[in-house]
């Protein structure tokens, strides 16, 4: 029930006043509260405006968040604003950094500006955490009035934003989560697509060159305990059983373990490889306690995606990491004129290399600029800008790319190998995979006819 | 076998760690009567200095000595100019340490950033020891050996030399060893900065496999404050069968029962509080 504010504000004193009364009890009233009864006259006299005051601010923010949703028709002068979601800090703040510098780096390439509209970016930074996510899209949604939404590495937010989203219909495209039922599968919104990959697209070839091409034939997964590193190396565990290879092992490390001596102490001795996804700074330490531990060298491990071996955690990952194998969608050594064009330009910006993140990002503002371009810079025309978006059809820096029929991008897979090249660490590119999607080559009511990736967890080594 | 042995020094290591956090938390709360949440901050300013030291002198000895002086220079300051005005005001004490806690956080943040770092462990120690089918990190037996060395000297200065027993005397009655012309607001400086130097000491020795990471200084506290629970406050004892206790259970309930991490942490502290409130060695 709604209390009417008059009502409220005339209330409001008595409420106050007894439950300090409460507090400090009766002794002392006299002295700690003026405005009863025997105090000062000019100070009661303060206290209704003040509380009138207050309730009229209420009201006025009240009023704000529900005017918010409701979408501005905006003039061609207005700037086109883009909402940049990462985490900058915690355990994958050097993957944030990418997506925060690739989306930077696309916006100045165009001079900040996109089909004769100027672009602004809004960055924010969701601290890996779900409930912040939620709380900071709120924020670029309904304080700064962003046009699309991209960034987010956490699977679980990107869930959670998927909804939000589509409610308030504002288009999202994710560069980073890997989820894949949840996210782009089941209930597919309009509204919410993907420049990076699925869980079931990455690890799908990785599983069958480690079978194929590195002969092995028993594997533990290990995987840090969040939905979408736990889809990722079920993903490869499933391939891997389709391509005659058995999954002895699921071990689960708790995102931010620091000491994953007693995982290591578990780890079967008799595999023939070690499928992992370790994100960030957790992936940092597991990678330099398998060292310590001795087992470099003696169990191949291989980087179900980007986890240990992207390239913003190779400085501290590096030596350790040598001889891993990994399979991504992009990687900064693949050879091609957009490619060494991309990696020069970020490299003289920056300092450093572009990861996987900087990429899917920089192609996410690439495709937002290819259908402002295809709709003369209407971007408040959604039903308009959401298509010319889906038909996406761009050179990127990993190569041609497009979305499929559920947004998700069709890419290549590349599967590298970290050597040593002089003095430095790099991912050497082994092998390309053409042309992957999401539904791995059958279709989507088939695919999802299956059991869920993350259902699948639990279920191998028994 | 192998198994057992190997999580059991796992555990030992993780524990003498926690020790180096805890005994400084253990003997300012003991003497002082404050719980001093900063201790969080110290161990990730010595981590962060730590790794500055070594990117500058590439020695990881030579930040285990710079490191904690740095911290507990700050934390003489903190105490002269800050904690020592709130004199026997327990709880504003609590407040303007948490509120330390949460400058430092940002401080940290804003000059090393959000990123996660790992400490690059000196090269003499970066091997492992190899006997029979049993491989063990050699960083973690060095780590062991330093708790066991700083436990025997802090063993020692408590129990026997003056200063020792006017800390001692100090925690079980304040205001008797002031009544006998003992400076205490002197005492209590020097303990906190022993505080300090301990906690900052734990982030370089910690820092090769806990790392220096924004909010470690948060998770190490709470840590820290279990370890301090379950073996008594103001103890030294306590704190080192504490970190045992905690570091062990710990270990072997990832290696066993990895889905109840949280739970095989903080089930044991709830145990020794329903049935010894004190702790296990607990003084006051």
């Amino acid at each position: 029930m709604v209390r009417p504010p008059q009502g409220g504000a005339a209330r409001l004193p008595l409420v106050l006043d007894r439950s300090l009364r409460k507090a400090y009890g009766r002794g002392r009233e006299a002295r700690t509260f003026p405005w009863r009864k025997g105090g000062p006259v000019h100070q009661r006299r303060h206290f209704l405006p003040l509380t009138v005051g207050v309730f009229t601010l209420l009201i006025a923010v009240t009023v704000g968040i529900i005017r918010a949703p409701i979408a501005s028709v905006a003039d061609a002068k207005t700037p086109i604003k883009i909402g940049v979601l990462a985490p900058l800090t915690g355990p994958l703040a050097a993957l944030a950094r990418d997506i925060v510098d690739g989306a930077r780096l696309y916006v100045d390439e165009v001079k900040g500006e996109m089909a004769g509209r100027k672009v602004e970016l809004t960055v924010e930074d969701y601290e890996f955490k779900t409930a912040v996510a939620l709380t900071k899209t709120k924020k670029l949604v309904e304080r700064d009035r962003v046009h699309v939404v991209v960034g987010v590495i956490l699977s679980a937010a990107a869930i959670a934003m998927k909804d939000y989203l589509h409610a308030q219909q504002v288009p999202f495209i994710v560069s980073g989560a890997a989820v894949a039922e949840p996210l782009m599968m089941e209930k597919p919104s309009p509204y919410v697509f993907r420049t990076t990959f699925a869980a079931s697209q990455v690890p799908t070839p990785l599983a069958k060159f480690t079978y194929d091409k590195l002969k092995a034939r028993t594997a533990t997964v290990i995987a840090g305990d969040t939905v979408g590193t736990i889809e990722l190396v079920m993903g490869f565990a499933r391939a891997f059983e389709e391509a005659g290879g058995k999954v002895v092992q699921e071990i689960y490390t708790p995102i931010g373990t620091t000491d994953f001596g007693p995982f290591i102490g578990r780890l079967r001795r008799d595999v023939d490889v070690v499928a992992v996804l370790v994100p960030g700074a957790d992936g940092i330490r597991f990678i330099n306690q398998y060292e310590e531990f001795g087992l470099k060298g003696k169990i191949q491990v291989v980087d179900t995606a980007p986890g240990i071996t992207d390239i913003s955690l190779l400085p501290s990952s590096g030596p350790a990491a040598l001889g891993m194998y990994a399979s991504q969608p992009y990687v900064y050594t693949i050879d091609n004129p957009q490619n060494r064009k991309f990696v020069q330009a970020f490299h003289t910006k920056y300092g450093r290399d572009p990861g996987g993140p900087a990429e899917a990002t920089y192609v996410a503002l690439a495709a937002i600029h290819q259908a402002l371009t295809a709709t003369g810079g209407n971007i408040e025309d959604k039903a308009k800008f959401l298509e010319a978006l889906r038909h996406m059809d761009l050179e990127a820096p990993r190569g041609h790319i497009r979305f499929d029929k559920y947004q998700n991008v069709i890419t290549d897979v590349i599967i590298t190998r970290i050597d040593k090249v002089g003095d430095q660490i790099v991912p050497v590119v082994v092998e390309t995979i053409p042309g992957v999607e999401q539904f791995l080559g059958i279709t989507p009511e088939e695919y999802l006819k299956r059991p869920r990736l993350v259902a699948l967890k639990g279920t191998f080594g028994k | 076998m192998a198994f057992w042995i190997v999580q059991s020094l796992n555990g030992i290591s993780f524990g003498m760690l926690l020790f180096l956090l805890a005994a400084g938390l253990s003997l300012v709360f003991g003497l002082m009567r404050i719980v001093n949440l900063t201790h969080g901050s110290f161990y990730l300013l010595g981590a962060y200095i730590g790794l500055t030291v070594i990117e500058r002198t590439g020695s990881f000895l030579v930040a285990m000595v710079v490191a904690p002086l740095c911290v507990t220079l700050l934390a003489l300051l903190i105490h002269r100019f800050l904690l020592r005005r709130f004199h026997h005001m327990e709880l504003a004490q609590v407040l303007l340490t948490f509120g330390l806690l949460f400058i430092f956080a940002d401080l940290t943040l804003w000059k090393w950033g959000g990123s996660s770092y790992v400490l690059p462990k000196p090269a003499f120690l970066a091997t492992s020891l190899t006997i029979g089918s049993i491989v063990f990190p050699a960083y973690r037996l060095f780590v062991i050996a330093t708790g066991v060395v700083i436990a025997l000297l802090l063993w020692l200065v408590l129990e026997r030399t003056t200063l020792g027993s006017m800390v001692r005397a100090g925690v079980d009655d304040e205001e008797m060893v002031r009544g006998l012309g003992i400076n205490t607001p002197r005492l209590f400086t020097a303990v906190f900065a022993l505080g300090a130097f301990l906690a900052a000491l734990s982030g370089v020795i910690g820092g090769p496999f806990v790392g220096a990471y924004p909010g470690a200084d948060f998770e190490v506290l709470l840590l820290a404050l279990v370890v301090v629970i379950v073996g008594g406050l103001g103890s030294i004892r306590g704190a080192f069968v504490g970190s045992l206790v905690v570091g062990l259970i710990d270990t072997f309930g990832r290696a066993l029962v990895p889905e109840l991490a949280m739970f095989t942490i903080f089930a044991p502290m709830a145990i020794i509080l329903a049935l010894r409130p004190r702790g296990l060695f607990g003084r006051i």
